[in-house]
């Protein structure tokens, strides 16, 4: 009787231990859910030009647009809207008072005038943040700035003469 | 015969006139030097006490780029929204996911549009940094379809409420059913 109940013991901790074994290799599936349509991106909504004597522009170096999206980002349209009184144009006409002309570069890409509408070129395409949590963003050089025919009386609180408006997609140029 | 050396009456009173004439005209010389001496004095006589030494300070090359790239950092402005925005019906709720980030020093509002017809559907009234619209109706019900539309973010100065900037981001929206 003492032998059965022995044996019986030991199978009880067989059995037990491959329960624990069994529950030990039964595996919690543990995912990590990306939300991976939350676009996110941070772009410059104010600049301060300060022109010189000459009629020149003076611009910020510090212009950048981040992608803080964990997916890549795209800038699509970059709009550039005169305010009254203001005339954005590529070039000087001769004629027209208060005109500027400006341009913009993407990072190390090619300058063109700042109201450059639908964009297709790569320079403007931004990769995700990466796993150091590093986000990817596109240097914005404005150069060649100049204003024509100044009637305008500028103060040091600033006038404001133009908007530029980025619009962004996720995706890439390709 | 004339004896030289001597003057006679007449002579003398001539030379009279002449000496006088001389001395008159270098009186008025004098006064006329005198008076352009007076004003020469008078300017220089009265220092302005506000008056510093040296030449005009103005800001340097360096130190106006550096407030410009200032204002361009404070400028800086996150959007955030869900790129694929889901509507189980058109009357019903959509997972929007607008975010205006604590870190943004500035309110947002945002419109998003229909991009074929150019239509308003959605507008949010102003949110305040670190808050969020998690879901949301459309304010223009949507039949069953697929929408490419724009979300256009409007940025406003917190103390005034003006205009600060705008920035867009391509959306698509679904309505299922």
């Amino acid at each position: 009787m003492k032998k059965l109940i022995a044996i019986m013991m030991v199978l009880a901790m067989v059995f037990a231990m491959n329960a624990g074994a069994l529950a030990a290799e039964s595996s919690t599936p543990v995912s990590f859910k990306v939300d991976n349509t939350q676009i996110s991106v941070t772009v410059p909504t104010a600049m301060a030009v300060t022109v010189n004597a000459d009629g020149t522009l003076t611009y910020p170096t510090g212009a950048k647009i981040v992608n803080d999206s964990v997916f890549p980002v795209m800038v699509t349209n970059v709009a550039a809207t005169a305010e009254a009184g203001w005339t954005l144009a590529e070039t000087d006409d001769m004629a027209t008072d208060d005109l500027i002309t400006t341009n913009i570069k993407p990072g190390t890409g090619t300058a063109e005038f700042v109201n450059v509408g639908a964009v297709a070129a790569t320079d403007w395409n931004m990769t995700a943040t990466d796993a150091a949590g590093t986000d990817d963003e596109i240097a914005l050089t404005f150069e060649s700035g100049q204003i024509y025919r100044l009637t305008k009386t500028l103060t040091t609180t600033g006038a404001l003469a133009y908007t530029i408006t980025f619009t962004v997609e996720a995706g890439s140029h390709t | 015969m004339k004896k030289s050396g001597t003057i006679k009456g007449g002579n003398r009173g001539l030379l009279i006139a002449v000496v006088c004439l001389l001395l008159a005209i270098i009186g008025v010389l004098i006064f006329l030097l005198a008076r352009n001496n007076g004003d020469q004095l008078s300017m220089t006589s009265k220092r302005d006490p506000n008056a510093a030494v040296g030449q005009i300070k103005g800001k340097t090359k360096e130190e106006i780029q550096a407030e410009l790239n200032k204002i361009v950092e404070e400028g800086m402005f996150n959007i955030s929204i869900n790129s694929q925005i889901t509507f189980e019906t058109g009357d019903g709720e959509g997972d929007v996911r607008i975010e205006n980030i604590e870190a943004n020093r500035l309110l947002m509002s945002v419109a998003i549009s229909r991009d074929d017809t150019g239509e308003q559907i959605y507008e949010t009234a102003i949110i305040e940094p670190g808050f969020h619209i998690q879901n949301d109706k459309l304010d223009v019900p949507l039949p069953k379809g697929v929408y490419p539309c724009t979300a256009m973010f409007t940025a406003y100065e917190p103390d005034t409420e003006a205009v600060a900037g705008h920035a867009g981001a391509k959306v698509t929206i679904t309505v299922e059913n």
